[in-house]
């Protein structure tokens, strides 16, 4: 199981968790995966054509998806993933 | 897994002329009612309900112009708060005092260039610490003493923890800072000195952005404590949990610059210049200019310039095409604006494009030699961000982007600190030029 992360405004689509475990094996899978427990995340994540939104950032552990391979980064078993909005900075 | 309901703030969803927050990407309108229903609070910062864009404040400005005229606004006092209707608060609780900063002629290098160049100085010690920070700082922390938090919590590049730990003191609100374990000494010496508990700076070995992405998920894990334990939502990030409100701190700049070149007897269109790192302070001000503008409180009308040094251009870059590529571990002697992810990126180029501006990107030295002008023939000593501002000026003119004659106001974000001989030696070792640094003080000292 991966765990999740969700911000405060997004956790209207989550029954107010925190935290969601879901099992994928990359991020698009993962998407998946929550847009079926939580319906109607997916639509905030994501533009029309499946990419993420660009006010969105995905982390793998520490690492931003968009440093590695985006949606098709591979998220190893026990990895922690965090969605956060971008708008920050500055 | 526990559900943490965040309990609601002391927010209202009524405060001054605000009408609405609207999201900067789809244009999706939140009522303050709406926020406060949905959320428990109005201090939400992004359009959570469609496509997850920048939320920005508005007014009801047909309500603004039966209130405001230029005859009353003149008759007030050159404050931070002379357009306090144009400003998201309710009561004005700290940084009540904040006077206008100087907006002065340049004395040499305008001459120079041959342009009508002007130096609106947020270095000047009108900023209780220096650097344009105040500005926005002062809106969040008046926000948080609103809604009742009392920690903070913000990662920065240097500016933004000295002014958030100099207003946490003065308003009684705990502080948590982040900064890049690289950042240099002088810096962190200078949050150091307004902090009432030594243990409220943690220097990590990590880039800023990523200080930043730590210092959001500590606030939202301590406001989730806070949920489980009964209490109301108290932990803030100013520019970030904030920042529809912290940014409008900064429209106070462009209020200021308007309102003094006015009163230098300038009209119509002008070059208006900024560093650029998050675009945020670049938004704002022309956002300011633009509030006047609808409102008949002015006829000046700016062209948007930003400057990033070559070494960190995620913005410049981003020039028509369709988003960023971020830059990771950003270097430059700016640093300051060493910020891979700009959070107001995408709206900054939309500025420059409404307002037949755009983009310059300038070179570390010719950063450094225009900081050592400012220093030298303006008697100015600025962070090395003020040379950016400036190396961009001189770039434009290179290029005839500016005419001779042309009004231009340069902004200068930041004061040195220390002894600029000290500040341009620390920066050069660490990018090791320092051979060329020696050269550099070598042919000052022959001026």
């Amino acid at each position: 199981m991966i765990k999740v992360k969700i911000p405060t405004p997004l956790r209207r689509f989550t029954k107010d968790l925190a935290e969601v475990e879901v099992e994928a094996a990359d991020v698009k899978s993962l998407i998946e995966a929550l847009e079926k427990k939580c319906p109607g995340i997916r639509k905030r994540l994501c533009e029309d054509d499946g990419s993420i939104r660009k006010f969105i950032n995905v982390y793998v552990g520490d690492e931003d998806i968009r440093f590695l391979k985006g949606i098709e980064t591979k998220i190893a078993q026990g990895k922690e993933i965090s969605i956060v909005p971008s708008i920050a900075g500055g | 897994m526990q559900a943490t309901m965040q309990a609601s703030d002391r927010t209202t969803a009524k405060v001054g002329f605000v009408s609405h927050l609207e999201c900067l990407h789809c244009g999706e309108k939140y009522p303050l009612s709406r926020l406060k229903e949905e959320q428990g609070t109005i201090l939400i910062n992004i359009c959570y309900d469609m496509c997850m864009g920048p939320l920005d404040i508005r007014y009801d400005y047909d309500r603004l112009k039966r209130v405001l005229s230029r005859e009353q606004i003149a008759r007030r006092p050159d404050t931070f708060w002379k357009l306090r209707e144009l400003l998201p608060v309710q009561e004005v609780k700290v940084a009540a005092d904040r006077q206008f900063t100087p907006l002065v002629k340049s004395r040499a290098i305008g001459r120079e260039l041959g342009i009508e160049l002007y130096l609106k100085l947020d270095c000047d010690s009108a900023n209780p610490t220096h650097s344009f920070k105040d500005r926005p700082v002062a809106l969040a922390f008046n926000k948080a003493l609103e809604a009742g938090y009392d920690t903070v919590y913000v990662a920065s590049t240097g500016n933004l923890a000295i002014a958030s730990a100099y207003q946490a003191s003065e308003s009684g609100i705990a502080i948590h800072a982040y900064v890049p374990e690289a950042l240099g000494r002088v810096k962190k010496e200078a949050i150091r000195k307004h902090l009432a508990d030594p243990g409220g700076l943690a220097e990590l070995p990590l880039s800023y952005d990523d200080c930043n992405i730590r210092s959001m998920l500590d606030c939202d894990k301590a406001n989730e404590d806070a949920a489980r334990a009964g209490r109301p939502r108290s932990n803030f990030v100013p520019n970030n949990s904030f920042r529809p409100y912290y940014k409008e701190g900064s429209k106070t700049s462009g209020f200021e610059i308007a309102l003094q070149l006015e009163k230098e007897g300038v009209t119509g269109r002008f070059h208006l210049v900024y560093p650029l790192g998050s675009g945020a302070l670049f938004c704002s001000a022309h956002k300011g200019i633009r509030e006047l503008q609808q409102l008949g409180l002015t006829s000046l009308s700016p062209r948007m310039w930003g400057v990033q040094p070559e070494l960190c251009s995620p913005i410049i870059d981003a020039i028509g095409k369709d988003d960023f590529v971020p830059v990771k571990n950003p270097k430059t002697i700016a640093k300051s604006i060493a910020i891979g992810k700009p959070g107001s990126g995408h709206q900054a180029i939309a500025v420059m494009k409404e307002s037949n501006g755009g983009g310059l990107k300038v070179t570390e030295k010719d950063i450094v030699r225009s900081n050592i002008d400012l220093y030298q023939k303006e008697g100015i000593f600025a962070q090395f961000v003020g040379g950016v501002t400036i190396a961009g000026i001189r770039k434009a003119v290179k290029l005839g982007i500016f005419k001779p004659g042309d009004v231009v106001v340069a902004n200068i974000t930041g004061t040195g600190k220390g002894r600029i001989e000290d500040d341009l030696l620390d920066a050069s070792k660490e990018f090791g030029w320092e051979d060329e640094a020696k050269q550099l003080l070598e042919e000052m000292s022959h001026d």
